[in-house]
């Protein structure tokens, strides 16, 4: 059984209800179906799909430290230990 | 083309010398072209200054500059821009304030104060109006910031009479004072000890006028606009205005990019946990809005327990939750609060001090600097900070060596102490792991002033604001055009002068637009999308042709040596670096974006469309 974690910041994190998931799996599975899942048991809603279910331009999501809208198709499936951050965007500074 | 509103057309002269003051006309076209804040200070020293101007000599100036929109209903517009040669970097500076007094000093009918000179004995400057007077300030001299104020306005019978001062930071020409009005300071860069070195305690200023508006019914319109979009804005009100900038830190800390430990980031520290937001939020007693500021994101904090039981802030700020926090390896959120008030009592940048803090404690635990005189100055330690800084301010004893900052103590002590330094220009790093934001790395080996966050910040990398477009943050390609793109933005919000955070946050797709729009109904002048986008652009070459007057090249536009040679050892950045053949890349970029050589030197041609050369 692989697993991999979920980081959830803000209000990511208020949905998962703790900073850090740790989500088993068998097989083959990418971000994107980790996400489905995750949509499925937290209901993360507009804060990451476009009404379209596209990913919103609102949220960042981090695959092995690299932004998934710059990975190619064969770099978005999870490998035991991967790390997957959720982060909408924030400010301060 | 001449104005009808926005400004007075009045720049109010002093020399501290003759202790003498006069009201100079400017040209309309300078204000159209100049306009205020960071342009038009740069644009009177640049004319003004001899090159190579000793920053704490008679003969530098230091320019209080306001804009168009400050003292006006313009939402977050009360801005004052600190305008000097820096004694830290050397280069020209800009550094800002919000608060009260900058729109109280335009409604003293002034667009600017141009102070030049050394009084002989300590003074302060009184302006009520038309009445401008020079008086002693021996009674306040030695006070802390905050006191220094409380006691000039009961002095002064007046507790609305608005008061810029330095503390005892300033006073000792420390490079790494500031220069402080309510609880917000010119933090940076070592203004404070240019206002000390003219041995000037404070400006107190009383402002009756109104600011006039050219067309009142396009402004109101203009300005209901930009409320609309705070409004709609996701960031604004939702987040920024409940946790103020501290959010950030959630961003950093997720991505392992929140320096700590001298940016050592030797332990892997859930630093969101022990000083993030949700931590902060513990301490929160109410909140300080600056003049005209819907947003309101300023939270006052109140230690309620413990050895800082009944110490309170405004702030910390997330630049000051990392340098006075993470940077010492002190996980105390209490801690940090009370720094930083210690931090604005002495009158010190915040950012600077806890920096230069870190470096002691870094030379200290190697052995490379160990004389300090039984203080234990290691990593995690408090009570040694909090002494560290005091005797810093002041400086006493051993400390005296660090009072103008990091690269001149390196200087000081010799041999390999300048590897612990992080620093461009003399400026210490802001609260950003570089390592993993290679624009924003950039922007702090370009900027004008030094490694400044606020001269071109990379909201791209840093809190994923999509404008002008998503960017991958650990990419270097690109990030020469991105720079330019992040310094000619934020440039504008310095010269108009509008805080950062709603030009940032609320309104960063329709920024020039917005502007210009309000630009338009108040100045009077026909004001462009495109006429924004060029006044940023004028600024950014005029800096550059001021510094490279006073010698700075191309060598310099670089970064330390521990973010080029160091990878990160832990997170989700782990093992990045920005190598010195990165940064060429980067640096061939953006230079060549620019319209300047291989050496950073701007063309005839691009100086000529910027009406920078006839």
């Amino acid at each position: 059984m692989a697993t991999v974690e979920i980081i959830g910041v803000a209000l990511v994190r208020e949905l998962f209800g703790a900073k850090k998931l740790t989500y088993p799996f068998e097989g083959e599975l990418t971000v994107f179906d980790l996400l489905e899942k995750l949509d499925e048991q937290y209901g993360l809603g507009n804060l990451v799909y476009n009404e379209d279910k596209s990913i919103s331009e609102s949220i960042r999501i981090f695959l092995r430290g690299r932004d998934i809208r710059f990975l190619e198709t064969g770099s978005l499936s999870l490998h035991d230990g991967d790390t997957v951050l959720i982060m909408p965007i924030l400010a301060g500074g | 083309m001449s104005f009808k509103g926005g400004f007075f057309g009045k720049i109010l002269r002093i020399d501290l010398t003759g202790k003498t003051s006069k009201v100079d006309v400017l040209d309309g076209d300078i204000y159209r072209n100049y306009v205020g804040g960071a342009l038009l200070g740069t644009k009177l020293l640049y004319d003004e200054l001899a090159p190579h101007t000793n920053p704490l000599g008679e003969e530098n100036k230091l320019i209080y500059v306001l804009g168009p929109l400050t003292g006006t209903d313009t939402p977050c517009a009360s801005r004052l821009c600190v305008a000097t040669k820096s004694p830290l970097t050397g280069t020209v500076t800009t550094s800002f304030s919000g608060g009260f007094f900058p729109a109280e000093l335009k409604k003293a009918g002034y667009d600017a104060v141009v102070i030049s000179g050394k009084a002989s004995e300590p003074v302060y400057i009184l302006i009520k109006d038309d009445q401008v007077t020079i008086n002693s300030a021996e009674k306040y001299w030695g006070l802390n910031t905050l006191d220094t104020q409380l006691y000039m306005k009961e002095d002064l019978r007046d507790k609305n009479i608005r008061i810029s001062c330095i503390g005892p930071a300033g006073e000792n020409l420390s490079a790494i004072a500031g220069i402080f009005n309510e609880a917000r300071a010119a933090g940076r860069k070592g203004v404070g000890a240019v206002m000390g070195s003219k041995n000037l305690k404070a400006v107190a200023v009383k402002g009756t006028r109104q600011v006039p508006i050219a067309d009142n019914e396009a402004f109101r319109k203009a300005v209901g606009l930009m409320l609309k979009y705070f409004k709609e804005s996701e960031l604004a009100y939702p987040v920024f205005s409940k946790v103020g900038s501290s959010c950030a830190l959630e961003a950093t800390s997720a991505l392992g990019l929140l320096p700590s430990n001298n940016w050592q980031s030797a332990e892997d520290v859930d630093w969101d946990a022990l000083l993030g937001p949700n931590k902060m939020s513990e301490f929160n007693k109410t909140k300080n809005a600056c003049y005209k500021c819907p947003i309101s994101c300023s939270q006052v904090r109140l230690v309620k327990n413990g050895k800082y039981s009944g110490v309170s802030t405004e702030g910390p700020e997330y630049e000051s939750l990392f340098s006075l926090g993470s940077l010492l390896g002190i996980k105390s959120a209490a801690f940090t609060i009370a720094a930083d008030r210690l931090c604005d009592e002495l009158g010190l940048d915040s950012i600077s001090a806890g920096a230069t803090t870190a470096f002691a404690m870094e030379l200290y635990e190697r052995g490379i600097f160990t004389g300090t005189d039984g203080l234990e100055l290691k990593f995690g330690q408090e009570e040694e900070a909090l002494r560290f800084l005091r005797m810093l301010a002041h400086r006493e004893g051993f400390a005296a060596i660090f009072a103008d900052g990091t690269k001149k103590a390196a200087e000081k002590i010799g041999g390999n102490a300048h590897q612990y330094t992080l620093e461009v220009k003399g400026l210490e790093l802001p609260a950003y792991d570089i390592r993993g934001y290679k624009a924003h790395g950039l922007n702090f080996a370009t900027s004008y002033t030094g490694a400044d966050h606020n001269k071109g910040y990379s909201i791209q990398e840093v809190f994923g604001i999509p404008v002008p477009y998503a960017v991958e943050r650990l990419e270097t390609k690109g990030k020469g055009k991105l720079t330019k793109f992040n310094q000619d933005f934020a440039a504008l919000y310095d010269i108009v002068t509008l805080c950062e955070f709603p030009a940032v946050i609320a309104i960063p797709s329709v920024l020039q637009q917005v502007i210009a729009d309000i630009m338009s109904a108040v100045t009077g002048i026909a004001y462009t999308e495109k006429d924004m986008w060029l006044l940023g652009e004028r600024l950014n070459n005029l800096c550059k042709l001021f510094n490279l007057r006073e010698g700075f090249a191309r060598k310099d536009d670089s970064l330390p040596e521990r973010i080029k040679n160091d990878p990160l050892k832990y997170g989700l950045s782990k093992g990045e670096v920005i190598s010195q053949a990165d940064l060429d890349l980067m640096l061939d970029e953006y230079y060549e974006c620019r319209g300047w050589d291989k050496n950073g030197v701007p063309g005839a041609e691009k100086l000529k469309e910027l009406g920078l050369m006839s």
